[in-house]
């Protein structure tokens, strides 16, 4: 059983604090990701638990251990590196097996291990390979397995499908999520792309500027982001973000005629997702009208700008759903689905439904 | 149509080069050829023709032999020396720490003096009298006496060793150092993850991406040492008892000294001819490291 429990975690480089107090609890067999743009200060976390790199102050804790102080080599962790860093001048076979060889290992039950793990990642006919030899993906299969064959208590992914094409990474993605959950490995996963967080995470830990936003499973991140920052960089388009400010009655959404039937005694600004918003009205559907002023086909939907006058919002619609250039359009969605934030703050706030009859 | 053309202005161009190349290459090359088989003498006419003998005479004498010895005793010491040196200074110039550009830059220094300051520099130093060796050794109490240290057949090689290995060492770093920096420093961190230690690192790691490099160095650094002249002329003069007379002095003595212009020929074509082995194994080693660059 694997638990890592990282507490107060802080990196100064100089008078810059890149890490600014992170903690964070991981149970056994979780996928954790830690998403956000370069510079977060992802990666240098990462780093710390790997042990290639110290904390200023804060202690990382593995199965009731703490790893201060701890070589990496003893930490009994394994990483994959974004440049898959395979050692050029050994064979695939002995690139998977090095952990086992640098701790003297068995030479019969290092190959048995190696052909078991090569096995599991379809990569057992390339053994005699050299990593120069392998494609892109094949490559990431070999780091993969060096990371697998030690069998370590936690495993840490650094950006690992970032060179990869979008084809390769997708299959990639999959593998990955199929090989956590046969294995029920714990990892921690870097990286900057959310489609890559939502798909592979049990939980998201959204960081910015040396902070963890919100630390949550993808349906609380992507439902209910905990601050305005969350809400922006999950989703594409992003979420719509609207100021509203109070009437009687509810919220008026600013430059609209629309209420979000509900009490605030401040102005507050209300996101609303791309896909929440449909051209069918509804029961109980809060309305936004507008001109269509874009229309942008991806395939299995059509992403559409509508200027509402003062400013624009996007909907994600059907591809089906045919709309021109200059056309007049209402879009109607569900007030329960909408968000609120503190202008001011950028924090999430819960609101209250008024209260009729 | 038009390759043939180009191909054709190409050699035009080249022609005076070439014209100039045969003049001052290959005509004394021929010429030395040909005196080989003679007892042509420096100065004076003619020259009998004599066979393949000045070949067995020379092959077959103690003096050759011995410089030949003394050759391969000055290149083997010298340039396995720069290159564990030259290793070493490599992979401390690539840590990290303040100064290092300024140490970087001092440390090409000795490489980019000339041979014969070079060589004077290390005759003061040893000089028996007044050297600084001889009064650093006394001064710290490690010797008892002063010593002529190229005036002993015991201790003249190894001081002319020395010297070399100072001027050309950072030949060696400097190509060290720089197939360092191209060593990826994920992988460093992974072999480091995977329980390596500092030395399955080096072995592992990193010393797979020097040796392409390094035996680029090596086969150079011998190509030069073989020929070694200046540095012995100025500092021993192939003495005591031609105790360090290279390849280089024996058909300079021979041809220059002696006058005689027959057998230093051919001398001086069993040198080239050692050299051009050593030579085409570098371009071997070359054409290699381009293939796998490939």
């Amino acid at each position: 059983m694997s638990t890592l429990d990282i507490r107060g975690i802080t990196k100064s480089f100089g008078t810059t604090q890149t890490l600014k107090g992170i903690d964070l609890t991981l149970e056994q067999g979780e996928f954790l990701v830690l998403l956000g743009a370069s510079g977060c200060g992802k990666s240098t976390l990462l780093g710390m638990i790997s042990g290639l790199g110290t904390p200023t102050s804060g202690d990382i804790v593995l199965d009731g251990r703490s790893l201060n102080g701890v070589h990496p080599k003893d930490r009994d962790i394994a990483m994959v590196f974004q440049s898959y860093a395979l050692y050029p001048n050994l064979s695939v076979a002995r690139n998977i097996g090095f952990g086992l060889e640098m701790r003297g290992a068995p030479r019969a039950a290092r190959e048995a291990a190696v052909q078991d793990t090569a096995r599991v990642l379809k990569i057992d006919h390339l053994l005699d390979r050299k990593p120069g030899d392998l494609s892109g993906g094949q490559r990431q299969r070999v780091a993969i397995g060096r990371a697998l064959v030690r069998k370590p208590r936690l495993f840490l992914f650094d950006e690992p499908l970032s060179n990869l094409d979008a084809k390769l990474r997708m299959e990639m993605r999959s593998e990955l999520k199929r090989l956590h959950q046969t294995l029920g490995v714990t990892v921690v996963y870097v990286t900057h792309d959310q489609i890559e967080a939502m798909t592979l995470a049990s939980r998201i830990a959204v960081m910015q500027g040396g902070r963890i936003e919100q630390l949550g499973t993808p349906e609380d991140i992507y439902d209910r982001p905990a601050t305005r920052f969350v809400a922006e960089f999950m989703g594409a388009p992003p979420m719509n973000m609207l100021p509203a400010t109070p009437v009687p009655g509810g919220l008026a959404l600013d430059g609209t005629d629309a209420v979000l039937p509900c009490t605030s005694a401040a102005p507050l600004l209300i996101g609303l997702r791309p896909e929440a918003l449909k051209l069918a009205p509804a029961a109980g559907a809060m309305a936004v009208s507008g001109t269509v002023d874009l229309v942008e086909l991806t395939g299995p939907e059509r992403i559409v700008t509508v200027d509402l006058g003062a400013r624009t919002i996007a909907a994600t619609l059907p591809a089906d759903q045919r709309v021109g250039r200059g056309q007049p359009v209402t879009l109607y969605t569900d007030p329960a689905r909408a968000s609120a934030f503190d202008p001011d703050s950028g924090r999430r706030v819960t609101l209250a439904p008024v209260v009729t009859g | 149509m038009f390759t043939d053309r180009l191909t054709l202005r190409a050699w035009v161009l080249m022609l005076p080069l070439l014209v100039v190349m045969l003049a001052v290459i290959g005509w004394p090359l021929a010429d030395t050829v040909r005196l080989s088989f003679t007892d042509a003498r420096l100065v004076g006419t003619g020259g009998a023709f004599v066979g393949v003998e000045n070949y067995t005479g020379m092959l077959g004498s103690r003096n050759f032999r011995k410089a030949l010895v003394a050759t391969l005793t000055f290149s083997v010491w010298s340039v396995a020396a720069e290159l564990c040196l030259g290793v070493l200074v490599g992979l401390l110039l690539n840590q990290r720490f303040y100064g290092r550009a300024l140490l970087r830059a001092l440390m090409i220094l000795p490489w980019a003096l000339p041979t014969v300051v070079n060589a004077t520099l290390w005759r003061l130093i040893y000089n028996p009298e007044y050297g600084a060796l001889n009064a650093a050794l006394t001064q710290l109490g490690l010797a008892d006496s002063y010593q002529s240290w190229l005036g002993q057949p015991g201790t003249a090689m190894g001081a002319l060793i020395v010297a070399d290995v100072w001027k050309n060492f950072p030949l060696v770093a400097l190509i060290a150092l720089a197939a360092l920096q191209a060593v990826p420093r994920d992988i460093q961190a992974a072999a480091t993850s995977d329980g390596a230690n500092a030395w399955q690192r080096f072995r592992h790691v990193t010393l797979p991406y020097l040796v392409g490099p390094l035996m680029v160095a090596l086969v150079l650094r011998t190509i030069e040492a073989f020929k070694v002249f200046d540095l012995i002329w100025i500092m021993t003069r192939g003495g005591p008892a031609n105790s360090t007379r290279s390849l280089s002095l024996l058909v300079y003595q021979e041809a220059f000294a002696f006058q005689r212009a027959g057998s230093g020929a051919s001398l001086a074509l069993v040198i080239t001819l050692i050299i051009t082995v050593l030579a085409g194994a570098y371009l071997a080693l070359m054409r290699r490291a381009a293939g796998q660059g490939g």
